[in-house]
């Protein structure tokens, strides 16, 4: 993607009269605490694939040091001593009565078994979501669900929500898959510029109360409403509202965030000229296209979404995402890389060659994607490093072999240093059907979630 | 074609008999009765069908190990009707299978039949949990125009779609608030503000109704002008109490020392951010055991969100204001007169569009190297053919088995084109070229849904057909009878050495014919044969691969199929099936919800009625709008 200049007088427009409202909720004064506080903290991130990856051209021949990469692989050569691959892992909880993918994506990150139901119900929260519950509240967003493709409808007895979503708020709400990326961009820096934040001052303080001005009275006002509303209504709905509320805190919050910049930990306090910082060379520049903010290919629209990402990321806007190439048993076509026919049925390759090679060939373009944000991560300094340091993102999908879909030796990849906690640069051959929430338990402990399980977790995985 | 379900209408007085004496199965009398389940029906299912259908892992994901008995069985009800109909059809045991006898089968069937048979409509009156259903994208797109005038479609744009569950984006339980949707509501309603202080200077529309003058601005007036916008967002009445909240809301910000525009936008984005505005509020009656008619205005949201998408109009609310809108005959004149309006254009698009699959008519991968002439327009004719016929439908009031076949169709010239139809077949050519036009049809090779170029494009691959994909459409959405998914460990083709282009037929042949896929198969591959003629953008076409098409196949009851006019006499044949899919499908996206027990008698309702005089789409609907789920609820559990 060309990385010229761009119309940001465009770009930054603000959201009309939206009213600014102030800290109203006193902070959580309990969090988990990263592995860093006054340092720089773990930022995570879970990417999926869809429909399972032709594994032979996926998995390193020998155990150890990553020397010769797969094909699929090979776009992480430059970055690869910040890459372990990590082979044996199993998804038990993906396998589902009466269906293959839809309990793939709905319980990937869930660590367990999803019900088997039109309405949506999973056994828990995802992973990041649990990380995003006890971190997120020191950022602007508590997490993103990044995606590209709207969800299918579903299938089999499951609903649409199982394929087309991996990250869960609780048991029966999915994070809003956000997709736009003009939409994204403007929710996550709204009229402020993107400003790199000052690891070494304080970590941020318990916001102040404000006064009351007739804007904070308008979420006063409708809070009042849902109130008393949630008093009449059954223990479901009552669900409903209370998302409502959080909503409401989460507005909130947001704004008050950037009113109260002197008291956070960013280097600047709310500018006098909002653009200023814009051409801070070490932020990337961003073409977010006109008209409904979707760039054209499939390509364009990938990078343009990974770049908000490590925006949000280098800016400390959250530390929390997931990302989904597309939803699970994924139908799009992806032509650009010569694979005519729908990605599923090419992952129903009844092992014929060309079917081997056109679905080899999707797998690496996502990896292509992939790689080209670690690179962008890689260049970014940060602190003594750089932003790829301090990462720890996996890159996976809940089926192996899509014409098999098994579950197990599932292909999957951690990049990124996560602060020290990730040694790169090999190939981990773990013992086979080692539970893959093992990987996700680490995870949580890298952001500073301490739990003794997480789903079917056994222990970590030793990746430093 | 067999009859899934069959529901015996059981008389309260034989209900009570049934009730004070335990059921047969468990009865000392029973000893010898040969469709008790634990003398006899257990260790035949036991012996026939838990070889493979026990414990979680078990084929297709179906236990039937693990009801234990009748109550259990009922509960599972669907599994159990499934069960009941292979058994029917003899598609189980699979072939190769130990299988029972006549007289085993009929016990089995017998012992289902009195199982899940009885339904006594007279005591089911439940209706249903009363789900709190928030506004869909369409439906906050619509509330807005309608509220402001203006057609911003903000929702659409930038909201994060909708989860969808039963395959509908406006089920309650599914419809989730989440902090992101929150913060979209907020900064949508500083646009709609924004869009609406645009308009200042214009002596009249949406500025002078909702902003007004500030000079025209006295406590009376503004109140009358607040209670006006809030009435008819919140879609009822408004409290004077939530008025006077706004009344203070706006002077305190004038206190402040901001201009009347301003304080008028605070008030704007408190209304739009309101749970009234953004959820379906309905009141529960806390004193009532029973379940209770909900009240007009209820009522009137009920059926405008079924029928438009979005809420009530003006004479629909004046009709609750006067407590008219629950007399039958004026509930009948409304939705008479709604279906007949433009507005129920939203039943196409949201109640066919998802339930057929029509939404994705415009985006589909299509393999373009392959099919270059599949440009824009032509989609957006093959989607404009599909929505008018279902239009004709709607407003003109057609029988509804017109979805599978009907004698006209609407076409323009790209698409008579794309069909090959014949100079004498083409709509007038000239400057209505690219309009559509109603055409007769003689030849039922078109005509009627399913053969329409949209459908059978979305059913097929981007660059060839889906022979399996097309067959399961049909017995899923159609006649509601989906085999269950493939096994995880599907085996694989056998590989074509020789490099011969070989028709997909054969080629699906040869993957059917293992036993492990052949019983699923069997059932769905003989549709999609019969739809070989159309390839994958939905043309006629005589040959594959240089071969010619054979389109002929046996479905498992032995109906002999050869192309799709004979698939259209299956369906035909089978309209029992099919009405009960439709009034299903209905019933749940009128509801916002799944469907319980009770709600089978509203379906067998609808399936008599279309057999005592083949059914109209006004027909349709009013079962679904006067029946006691659509009129009445109940108060939550708590």
């Amino acid at each position: 993607m060309a990385r010229s200049s761009i119309s940001r007088r465009t770009l930054l427009r603000g959201a009309g009269v939206a009213v600014a409202l102030p800290w109203l909720e006193a902070m959580p004064s309990v969090a988990g605490v990263a592995a860093n506080d006054s340092g720089i903290p773990t930022r995570i991130a879970f990417f999926y694939v869809p429909n399972g990856v032709h594994m032979p051209a996926w998995k390193p021949e020998a155990e150890g040091a990553l020397t010769e990469l797969p094909s699929i692989l090979h776009p992480l050569e430059s970055v690869k001593d910040r890459v372990v691959v990590i082979s044996n892992t199993a998804a038990a909880h993906c396998k589902g009565k009466g269906g293959s993918h839809e309990p793939t994506g709905g319980g990937y990150l869930v660590g367990d078994k999803c019900k088997h139901s039109e309405v949506p119900e999973v056994a828990n929260a995802s992973v990041d979501q649990v990380a995003a519950r006890e971190v997120g509240w020191k950022t602007a967003v508590d997490s993103l669900a990044l995606g590209i493709d709207p969800g299918s409808r579903g299938d089999h007895g499951y609903s649409g929500t199982y394929m087309s979503n991996i990250s869960w708020r609780n048991k029966t709400t999915p994070a809003a898959l956000e997709l736009n990326p003009r939409h994204l961009y403007e929710r996550l820096f709204n009229s402020q510029p993107p400003r790199r934040p000052d690891w070494n001052s304080a970590a941020s303080k318990p916001q102040q109360q404000r006064p009351a001005t007739p804007a904070s009275g308008v979420v006063d006002l409708v809070r009042e409403q849902a109130q008393d509303l949630q008093r009449q209504l059954g223990y479901q709905d009552r669900q409903k509202l209370q998302d409502y509320l959080e909503g409401l805190r989460s507005v909130e919050r947001r704004i008050a965030q950037s009113e109260s910049e002197p008291f956070g930990h960013h280097a600047d306090g709310l500018a006098s000229d909002p653009l200023a910082g814009v051409d801070d060379p070490a932020l990337p520049k961003l073409i977010i296209p006109d008209g409904r903010g979707i760039p054209e290919t499939y390509e364009d629209h990938v990078s343009l979404m990974l770049d908000i990402l490590t925006l949000a990321f280098q800016t400390d806007q959250t530390r929390v995402a997931t990302f989904m190439f597309s939803y699970e048993k994924s139908g799009r076509q992806y032509k650009e890389v010569r694979a005519p026919g729908s990605h599923h049925s090419n992952s129903h390759h009844n092992n014929e060659a060309e079917k081997h090679a056109a679905l080899t060939r999707i797998n690496t373009l996502h990896m292509q994607l992939f790689a080209r944000m670690l690179r962008r991560m890689a260049e970014t300094p940060e602190a003594e490093g750089t932003l790829l340091d301090h990462v720890m993102i996996a890159y996976g999908s809940g089926i192996s072999d899509g014409n098999k879909h098994n579950n197990d030796n599932l292909p999957l990849l951690v990049a990124g240093g996560g602060n020290g906690r990730v040694g790169g640069g090999r190939h981990l051959l773990l013992p086979e059907k080692t539970p893959i929430c093992n990987l996700y338990l680490e995870m949580l402990s890298a952001v500073g979630v301490q739990r003794d399980q997480f789903g079917d977790s056994t222990g970590t995985l030793g990746l430093a | 074609m067999l009859v899934r379900f069959r529901l015996l209408v059981v008389s309260s007085m034989f209900l009570l008999v049934a009730a004070c004496c335990t059921p047969g199965w468990a009865q000392p009398g029973q000893r010898d009765n040969p469709l008790s389940w634990d003398r006899n029906v257990r260790g035949l299912f036991s012996r026939y069908c838990w070889g493979c259908h026990k414990a979680e892992d078990s084929n297709g994901g179906v236990d039937l190990a693990s009801d234990t008995d009748p109550r259990r069985i009922r509960s599972n009800r669907d599994t159990w009707e499934t069960v009941q109909f292979v058994l029917m059809d003899k598609s189980m045991p699979p072939d190769g299978a130990k299988q029972p006898s006549e007289e085993e089968r009929k016990w089995m069937l017998g012992f289902l039949e009195e199982t899940l048979g009885e339904i006594d409509c007279q005591t089911l009156t439940d209706p249903g949990p009363p789900p709190l259903r928030r506004l869909n994208r369409v439906e906050y797109d619509n509330a807005i125009f309608d509220l402001t005038g203006l057609d911003l479609s903000i929702a659409a744009e930038t909201f994060p779609p909708d989860t969808s569950s039963y395959g509908f984006d406006n089920i309650g339980a599914a419809l989730a608030m989440t902090p992101v949707q929150v913060e979209q509501y907020h900064s949508a309603a500083g646009q709609v503000v924004e869009a609406l202080l645009a308009l200042r200077g214009s002596a009249t529309g949406p500025y002078q109704r909702i902003i007004g003058d500030d000079s025209a601005s006295g406590q009376q007036q503004l109140r009358q002008r607040l209670q006006r916008f809030s009435d008819k967002a919140f879609r009822r009445p408004t409290a004077a109490s939530w008025v006077e909240r706004l009344m203070t809301l706006y002077q305190q910000s004038r206190d402040h020392g901001e201009d009347h525009e301003t304080a008028m936008g605070h008030v704007v984005t408190a209304v739009l951010m309101a749970p009234q505005f953004l959820l379906r509020i309905e009141q529960n009656q806390p004193d009532e055991g029973e379940p209770y008619r909900v009240d007009d205005y209820e009522l009137a949201s009920r059926l405008s969100f079924f029928l438009w998408s979005r809420p009530p109009d003006a004479p629909l609310l004046k009709l609750a204001a006067r407590d008219k809108l629950r007399q039958p005959e004026v509930l009948r004149q409304q939705m008479e007169r709604m279906l007949r309006d433009a507005r129920s254009e939203a039943l196409v698009k949201n109640f066919f569009g998802q339930w057929l699959g029509l939404r994705s008519v415009l985006t589909h991968p299509v393999d373009s190297d392959q099919f270059p002439e599949l440009d824009d327009r032509l989609r957006h004719a093959m989607l404009a053919e599909a929505e008018a016929c279902l239009m004709e439908m709607i407003q003109s009031d057609r029988p509804v088995i017109e979805l599978i076949d009907s004698d006209y169709t609407y076409l323009n010239a790209s698409l008579a084109q794309h069909y090959q139809f014949s100079s004498e077949q083409m709509p007038a050519q000239g400057e209505a070229e690219q309009t559509l036009q109603r055409i007769s049809l003689t030849d039922r090779r078109r005509g009627g849904l399913l053969t329409t170029a949209a459908l059978l494009m979305v059913q097929s691959d981007p660059n060839r057909t889906n022979i399996p994909r097309r067959g399961n459409y049909i017995a899923d959405r159609i006649l509601g009878d989906p085999p269950p998914p493939p096994p995880p460990d599907a085996p694989e083709l056998e590989t074509v050495a020789d490099g011969r282009q070989v028709p997909l037929r054969e080629r699906f042949e040869k993957h059917s014919a293992s036993p492990n896929c052949a019983s699923c198969h069997a059932k769905i591959d003989p549709i999609g044969f019969a739809l070989e003629n159309y390839d994958a953008v939905g043309r006629w076409r005589a040959e594959d691969a240089g071969q010619p098409i054979d389109s002929t196949g046996t479905m498992p009851d032995g109906f002999e199929l050869s192309g799709a006019v004979s698939l259209k006499d299956m369906l035909l044949e089978s309209r029992q099936a099919f009405v009960r899919t439709l009034a299903k499908q209905m019933l749940i996206y009128a509801l916002g919800r799944g469907l319980m027990d009770a709600d089978r008698c509203i379906i067998e309702s609808i399936v008599s009625a279309d057999a005592a005089q083949p059914l109209r789409f006004a027909e349709l609907t009013w079962i679904v709008i006067s029946s006691r789920p659509f009129l009445n609820r109940r108060n939550p559990d708590y």
